[in-house]
Protein backbone atom coordinates (compact mmCIF):
# COMPACT_ATOMS: atom_id res chain seq x y z
CA UNK A 1 0.00 0.00 0.00
CA UNK A 2 1.48 3.47 -0.85
CA UNK A 3 1.15 6.71 1.10
CA UNK A 4 -1.10 7.36 -1.64
CA UNK A 5 -3.74 5.30 -1.09
CA UNK A 6 -6.16 5.87 2.10
CA UNK A 7 -6.29 2.93 4.18
CA UNK A 8 -10.22 2.32 4.34
CA UNK A 9 -11.81 1.12 7.60
CA UNK A 10 -15.00 0.30 8.60
CA UNK A 11 -16.33 2.84 12.33
CA UNK A 12 -18.97 1.25 14.24
CA UNK A 13 -20.30 4.58 15.77
CA UNK A 14 -21.24 3.49 19.32
CA UNK A 15 -24.10 5.99 20.62
CA UNK A 16 -23.44 7.68 23.93
CA UNK A 17 -26.48 9.42 26.56
CA UNK A 18 -26.28 12.70 24.60
CA UNK A 19 -26.23 11.19 21.26
CA UNK A 20 -29.54 9.18 21.70
CA UNK A 21 -31.48 11.76 21.40
CA UNK A 22 -31.43 13.58 18.29
CA UNK A 23 -31.62 17.35 18.20
CA UNK A 24 -33.17 19.75 15.05
CA UNK A 25 -31.76 22.90 14.38
CA UNK A 26 -32.54 25.48 11.46
CA UNK A 27 -29.25 27.67 11.35
CA UNK A 28 -25.96 27.18 11.89
CA UNK A 29 -22.54 28.80 12.05
CA UNK A 30 -18.97 27.67 11.38
CA UNK A 31 -16.15 29.72 12.62
CA UNK A 32 -12.12 29.05 12.59
CA UNK A 33 -10.48 29.32 15.92
CA UNK A 34 -6.70 28.55 16.28
CA UNK A 35 -6.85 25.54 14.28
CA UNK A 36 -10.52 24.17 14.81
CA UNK A 37 -13.87 24.75 13.57
CA UNK A 38 -16.21 25.71 15.57
CA UNK A 39 -20.04 25.20 14.59
CA UNK A 40 -22.69 26.66 16.17
CA UNK A 41 -26.13 24.35 15.34
CA UNK A 42 -28.93 26.95 16.60
CA UNK A 43 -32.78 26.64 16.66
CA UNK A 44 -35.35 30.23 16.56
CA UNK A 45 -39.32 29.31 16.34
CA UNK A 46 -40.15 30.52 12.79
CA UNK A 47 -43.27 32.00 13.28
CA UNK A 48 -41.12 34.46 14.86
CA UNK A 49 -40.65 35.73 11.28
CA UNK A 50 -43.66 36.07 10.24
CA UNK A 51 -43.63 39.41 11.64
CA UNK A 52 -40.90 40.67 9.40
CA UNK A 53 -42.47 39.38 6.08
CA UNK A 54 -44.46 42.28 5.75
CA UNK A 55 -42.68 44.92 6.79
CA UNK A 56 -40.71 47.34 3.94
CA UNK A 57 -37.60 46.85 4.38
CA UNK A 58 -35.10 50.44 4.57
CA UNK A 59 -31.52 50.27 2.84
CA UNK A 60 -31.32 46.70 3.62
CA UNK A 61 -30.72 47.50 7.07
CA UNK A 62 -32.19 44.74 9.58
CA UNK A 63 -35.69 44.66 10.38
CA UNK A 64 -35.14 43.88 13.88
CA UNK A 65 -33.94 41.00 16.35
CA UNK A 66 -34.61 37.44 16.65
CA UNK A 67 -34.05 35.61 20.00
CA UNK A 68 -32.49 32.16 18.67
CA UNK A 69 -31.10 29.64 21.13
CA UNK A 70 -27.78 28.00 20.82
CA UNK A 71 -28.41 24.28 20.36
CA UNK A 72 -24.95 22.46 20.25
CA UNK A 73 -21.78 23.98 20.06
CA UNK A 74 -19.29 21.19 18.21
CA UNK A 75 -15.39 21.77 17.65
CA UNK A 76 -14.24 19.84 14.57
CA UNK A 77 -10.40 19.17 13.73
CA UNK A 78 -9.71 20.58 10.32
CA UNK A 79 -9.71 16.76 8.64
CA UNK A 80 -13.03 16.52 10.08
CA UNK A 81 -14.51 19.44 8.89
CA UNK A 82 -13.16 18.79 5.09
CA UNK A 83 -14.66 15.54 5.58
CA UNK A 84 -17.97 17.04 6.69
CA UNK A 85 -17.98 19.71 4.03
CA UNK A 86 -16.80 17.10 1.56
CA UNK A 87 -20.08 14.61 3.17
CA UNK A 88 -22.32 17.73 2.67
CA UNK A 89 -21.27 18.09 -1.21
CA UNK A 90 -21.71 14.89 -2.04
CA UNK A 91 -24.99 14.99 -0.88
CA UNK A 92 -26.68 17.86 -2.31
CA UNK A 93 -24.63 17.33 -5.51
CA UNK A 94 -26.37 13.88 -5.88
CA UNK A 95 -29.32 15.26 -4.55
CA UNK A 96 -29.25 17.93 -7.39
CA UNK A 97 -27.97 15.77 -9.92
CA UNK A 98 -31.36 12.91 -9.48
CA UNK A 99 -33.45 16.22 -9.48
CA UNK A 100 -34.34 18.02 -13.14
CA UNK A 101 -32.51 21.19 -12.81
CA UNK A 102 -34.69 24.23 -12.28
CA UNK A 103 -35.35 27.56 -13.36
CA UNK A 104 -33.72 30.42 -11.79
CA UNK A 105 -35.89 32.92 -10.10
CA UNK A 106 -35.40 35.47 -8.37
CA UNK A 107 -35.61 34.92 -4.99
CA UNK A 108 -38.40 38.01 -3.58
CA UNK A 109 -38.73 36.02 0.00
CA UNK A 110 -35.33 35.42 1.31
CA UNK A 111 -34.57 36.51 4.31
CA UNK A 112 -31.38 36.61 5.37
CA UNK A 113 -29.52 37.73 8.80
CA UNK A 114 -27.21 39.98 9.26
CA UNK A 115 -25.67 39.02 11.61
CA UNK A 116 -25.70 36.00 14.65
CA UNK A 117 -24.69 36.74 17.73
CA UNK A 118 -23.64 35.05 20.37
CA UNK A 119 -20.87 35.21 23.09
CA UNK A 120 -18.80 32.53 21.80
CA UNK A 121 -14.70 32.61 21.61
CA UNK A 122 -13.48 34.67 19.88
CA UNK A 123 -16.49 36.34 18.02
CA UNK A 124 -14.53 38.58 16.18
CA UNK A 125 -13.52 35.98 13.64
CA UNK A 126 -17.22 34.44 13.30
CA UNK A 127 -17.76 34.17 9.75
CA UNK A 128 -21.23 35.56 9.59
CA UNK A 129 -19.61 38.88 8.37
CA UNK A 130 -18.27 37.35 5.53
CA UNK A 131 -20.24 39.21 2.94
CA UNK A 132 -20.81 35.62 0.94
CA UNK A 133 -22.17 34.08 3.81
CA UNK A 134 -26.11 34.16 2.99
CA UNK A 135 -28.93 32.31 4.69
CA UNK A 136 -32.23 31.30 3.26
CA UNK A 137 -34.67 30.03 6.05
CA UNK A 138 -36.67 26.28 5.14
CA UNK A 139 -39.67 27.48 5.42
CA UNK A 140 -39.24 30.52 2.80
CA UNK A 141 -39.28 28.31 -0.66
CA UNK A 142 -37.92 29.85 -4.18
CA UNK A 143 -40.88 30.64 -5.94
CA UNK B 1 -25.23 36.20 25.68
CA UNK B 2 -25.61 38.02 23.55
CA UNK B 3 -24.37 41.07 21.82
CA UNK B 4 -25.84 43.90 20.35
CA UNK B 5 -26.08 43.84 16.21
CA UNK B 6 -23.68 45.11 13.81
CA UNK B 7 -25.85 46.61 11.39
CA UNK B 8 -26.85 44.75 7.86
CA UNK B 9 -24.39 42.81 5.43
CA UNK B 10 -24.73 41.98 2.20
CA UNK B 11 -25.79 38.37 2.60
CA UNK B 12 -26.58 36.75 -0.52
CA UNK B 13 -27.73 36.04 -3.93
CA UNK B 14 -30.00 38.41 -4.71
CA UNK B 15 -29.25 41.92 -2.31
CA UNK B 16 -32.11 43.85 -3.14
CA UNK B 17 -34.77 41.34 -2.89
CA UNK B 18 -33.58 40.18 0.60
CA UNK B 19 -34.78 40.72 3.97
CA UNK B 20 -32.39 40.98 6.62
CA UNK B 21 -33.01 40.18 10.33
CA UNK B 22 -30.57 40.08 13.56
CA UNK B 23 -30.46 36.33 15.32
CA UNK B 24 -29.76 36.93 18.61
CA UNK B 25 -28.27 33.37 19.71
CA UNK B 26 -28.27 32.69 23.33
CA UNK B 27 -26.91 29.92 25.09
CA UNK B 28 -28.63 26.89 26.25
CA UNK B 29 -28.07 24.16 28.74
CA UNK B 30 -25.86 21.86 26.61
CA UNK B 31 -24.05 24.59 24.75
CA UNK B 32 -21.50 25.75 28.08
CA UNK B 33 -18.96 23.09 27.08
CA UNK B 34 -18.14 22.45 23.42
CA UNK B 35 -18.11 18.84 22.05
CA UNK B 36 -15.12 18.13 20.10
CA UNK B 37 -15.38 15.39 17.58
CA UNK B 38 -12.73 14.30 14.86
CA UNK B 39 -15.62 12.01 12.50
CA UNK B 40 -18.77 13.12 10.77
CA UNK B 41 -21.22 11.11 9.05
CA UNK B 42 -23.88 12.64 6.81
CA UNK B 43 -26.71 11.06 5.88
CA UNK B 44 -29.96 12.72 4.00
CA UNK B 45 -33.57 11.47 5.51
CA UNK B 46 -37.30 12.74 4.90
CA UNK B 47 -36.47 16.00 3.87
CA UNK B 48 -33.96 16.94 6.79
CA UNK B 49 -29.90 15.77 6.59
CA UNK B 50 -28.96 13.82 10.08
CA UNK B 51 -25.25 14.61 10.86
CA UNK B 52 -23.26 12.68 13.18
CA UNK B 53 -20.51 13.48 15.00
CA UNK B 54 -17.68 11.22 16.56
CA UNK B 55 -14.55 10.63 18.07
CA UNK B 56 -12.15 8.28 17.48
CA UNK B 57 -9.26 7.94 20.16
CA UNK B 58 -6.02 9.42 18.02
CA UNK B 59 -3.74 6.24 19.66
CA UNK B 60 -6.13 3.93 17.55
CA UNK B 61 -5.43 5.95 14.41
CA UNK B 62 -1.80 6.07 14.96
CA UNK B 63 -1.65 2.29 15.44
CA UNK B 64 -3.60 1.62 12.13
CA UNK B 65 -1.29 3.50 10.77
CA UNK B 66 1.45 1.84 11.94
CA UNK B 67 -0.60 -1.57 11.13
CA UNK B 68 -0.28 0.09 7.76
CA UNK B 69 3.15 0.58 7.12
CA UNK B 70 4.50 -2.55 8.76
CA UNK B 71 2.12 -4.23 6.05
CA UNK B 72 -0.30 -6.09 8.64
CA UNK B 73 -3.63 -6.31 8.30
CA UNK B 74 -5.76 -3.83 9.86
CA UNK B 75 -9.00 -4.75 11.10
CA UNK B 76 -11.71 -4.34 9.39
CA UNK B 77 -13.79 -2.19 11.44
CA UNK B 78 -13.14 -0.24 14.38
CA UNK B 79 -15.71 1.20 17.05
CA UNK B 80 -15.76 4.97 17.72
CA UNK B 81 -17.99 7.05 20.10
CA UNK B 82 -21.04 8.96 18.82
CA UNK B 83 -20.66 12.60 20.53
CA UNK B 84 -23.58 14.07 19.13
CA UNK B 85 -26.41 13.58 16.29
CA UNK B 86 -27.96 16.89 14.65
CA UNK B 87 -30.98 17.02 12.67
CA UNK B 88 -30.50 19.88 10.12
CA UNK B 89 -32.86 21.12 8.13
CA UNK B 90 -31.93 20.68 4.17
CA UNK B 91 -31.41 24.67 4.14
CA UNK B 92 -29.63 24.92 7.04
CA UNK B 93 -27.21 21.88 5.69
CA UNK B 94 -27.04 23.64 2.53
CA UNK B 95 -26.26 26.89 4.32
CA UNK B 96 -23.62 24.82 6.12
CA UNK B 97 -21.86 23.40 3.59
CA UNK B 98 -21.49 27.05 2.60
CA UNK B 99 -19.96 28.24 5.37
CA UNK B 100 -17.29 25.59 5.67
CA UNK B 101 -16.68 26.29 1.95
CA UNK B 102 -16.16 29.71 2.41
CA UNK B 103 -14.30 28.71 5.55
CA UNK B 104 -11.63 26.51 4.02
CA UNK B 105 -11.28 29.28 1.07
CA UNK B 106 -10.66 32.88 3.31
CA UNK B 107 -8.55 30.41 5.73
CA UNK B 108 -4.77 31.19 5.19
Amino acid sequence: MSLSDPLQVNIKLQQGEQSSKPIYTNFTTAQYDQGMIVIDFGFFDPRLLQAFVNVPQVDNKPLGVIDAHLSRRIVLNQDAAIQLAQQLNQLFTRNRDTKEPQSESVTVDNILPSEVQDGGPDQDKRLSGDTKNGFRFPWFKKK
Amino acid sequence: MSSDSTGARNAGVNKANALQVNIRMQSGEHTGQPIFSNLTSVQASQGVVMIDFGFIDPQTIQALSRLTQSNEKAPDTISAKMSCRMVVSVEAASQLAQQLGQLFHKKP
